[in-house]
């Protein structure tokens, strides 16, 4: 067995998370920081991609398509790369990542936005958990750090931070029409709540484990349900 | 099972008072750990590197994820008040790596600050299957020094190529100390294989109440060949003194002069005679200071040594 596979094999991955929840916590108060009054825009659109999905009118598919790629976009510059990359190396992975998914949000947007529209006919299941998750996307999960005891400062805002974008985006995916293209959207968005949720259990953070590794599961189980559908 | 006893020849060399050579007894005599408990001092314990004479106070600072705080101004002073106490209370040296995200600028952002570039005894490393001497000439960047007093390999990453790199850089003067390190008992039999064969001044290892690999063969083999012992994890990461919270210290905690449960296990860290330097981790400038009292009066002697490590490990 190579040394170096010897050696990666004996961290664990509380080993492998090089900052405390403390200075983690603290990414959020400083992005807000930078980002101020971005916040208010940030919910608005947030507010407009639940309208859009519930009620679909004109170009909404475009339109979601488009804040979906512009918080990506965001999240992958300002969290991930300037705030989060300095403590911990593996996010500057996660920005260039971030930066792929926002390209293909918006490159779907424009050239295939019938791939975004709101589908019922594929079963109201999946378009269900996808509106409960985009509205505790944008509505309810700024509310767990004060919540949790923590500063309004410390609040995860949709479009400024990624596991609300994240979840958003799953939430507005589930309702779209199935297809190659949407496994393909939701793959980064779903790997990111599965690595945030594994993050915040490492550090003990229950409370904020608990909404990635649920909206990962939740997405797992309705595209497992749909494929079942499909097939009969 | 932890390993008993302490098969390890004491020698005059390695304890010292308020940095005065003070020769407490001849080598090979367990009982010399008796001898170090009886004394006393408001001076923190300096201990000698074998191989070049230099003096380090014995507490030292790690930097291990509590210096990790990217660019966050607020905790960047925070860790620099954290490095005034340590300074202020007699600690020298510090004690980073690359591995460890943000934490060697945030130690360079500090001594910037407190302007004690020349008080430090920097511990760094070199932590790369790359290029080592590029990443070192980065982390000088960072600390903004020009010269390390010691410089390990990480976790024995790519040893056969660094070592020998760092030799030539202390041979030409650019270097004071040369080591390896491993952690949490990772890789000990190769550990012990490059101790035995390599020229280091250095090793850098865990050992705790908790965590007495080390006794078996790494420390004795560190005091045949000479070597000073650095000790990471001294409190696993904070979780040993988060279980022992609330607990009350035994009357054994007096004898030594032990106010805490975190000076107690430092003072039985630094009672093993092949023990040179501990390296706890802290966020609180109080702790900093604590951390650096553990080294001022009396050690445990071996007896008592067998009770701390039994009583923390039944609690």
């Amino acid at each position: 067995m190579p040394a170096w596979w010897e050696t990666l094999t004996s961290y664990s991955p509380h080993d492998l998370l090089l900052f405390s929840e403390r200075v983690y916590w603290r990414l959020f108060a400083l992005n807000n920081e930078a980002l101020w009054p971005g916040q208010w825009p940030a919910l608005a659109a947030g507010l407009a991609l639940i309208v859009l999905t519930l009620r679909p009118v004109g170009r909404a598919e475009q339109v979601s398509g488009l804040i979906l790629a512009a918080a990506w976009a965001l999240v992958a510059w300002s969290f991930l790369w300037r705030y989060y990359a300095p403590i911990n190396p593996v996010a500057v992975y996660a920005a260039w990542l971030a930066g792929i998914e926002a390209a293909l949000l918006a490159g779907f947007a424009l050239v295939r936005p019938a791939m975004l529209v709101p589908d019922r006919s594929h079963g109201e299941a999946g378009r269900r958990i996808g509106l409960v998750l985009l509205f505790w996307a944008v509505v309810l999960h700024p509310l767990l750090a004060p919540l949790d005891g923590r500063p309004w400062m410390q609040a995860e805002i949709f479009a400024l931070t990624p596991d609300p974008t994240a979840l958003a985006t799953l939430g507005v995916l589930l309702a779209a029409s199935p297809g190659p293209a949407r496994l393909a959207l939701l793959a980064l968005p779903w790997l990111w709540c599965l690595a945030s949720a594994a993050t915040m259990l490492t550090l003990g953070a229950w409370s904020a484990a608990a909404p990635p590794a649920m909206a990962a599961m939740a997405v797992a189980l309705a595209l497992l349900a749909s494929r079942r559908g499909a097939r009969r | 099972m932890a390993a008993t006893g302490i098969p390890v020849p004491f020698t005059r060399r390695r304890l010292l008072i308020g940095g005065a050579a003070l020769a407490m007894a001849g080598a090979g005599a367990p009982e010399v750990a008796a001898t170090a408990a009886s004394v006393s001092s408001a001076v923190p314990l300096t201990r000698i590197i074998p191989s070049s004479g230099v003096a380090v106070p014995a507490v030292g600072l790690g930097s291990w994820i509590t210096f990790n705080v990217g660019g966050d101004e607020q905790l960047l002073r925070d860790c620099a008040a954290v490095m005034k106490a340590f300074f202020e209370a007699g600690g020298r040296m510090i004690d980073s790596s690359p591995m460890y995200g943000s934490s060697q600028a945030t130690i360079g952002f500090g001594l910037a600050r407190l302007k004690r570039q020349d008080a430090v005894f920097a511990a760094d490393k070199v932590w790369t299957q790359g290029d080592g001497a590029m990443q070192l000439d980065q982390s000088a960047r960072h600390w903004g020094l020009g010269r390390f007093d010691l410089l390990q390999v990480h976790n024995l990453v790519d040893w056969q190529r660094h070592l020998p790199m760092l030799r030539e850089m202390k041979q030409a003067g650019q270097l004071g100390h040369v080591g390896i390190t491993t952690s949490q008992g990772r890789r000990h039999d190769e550990f012990e294989r490059v101790m035995a064969t390599q020229a280091l001044d250095c090793v850098q290892l865990t050992y705790n109440p908790v965590d007495r690999e080390a006794e078996a063969r790494l420390l004795p083999l560190a005091a045949e060949r000479g070597l000073a012992v650095i000790v990471n994890r001294p409190f696993r990461r904070g979780a040993l003194t988060r279980r022992l919270e609330g607990e009350p210290l035994p009357g054994w905690a007096a004898e030594i002069g032990a106010a805490t449960w975190a000076q107690a296990i430092l003072k039985f860290i630094l009672s093993h005679p092949a023990v040179t330097v501990a390296i706890p981790a802290t966020t609180r400038p109080a702790h900093a200071r604590e951390n650096v009292a553990a080294a001022t009066g009396p050690l445990p002697d071996r007896a008592l040594r067998e009770r701390i490590a039994a009583h923390i490990r039944d609690l």
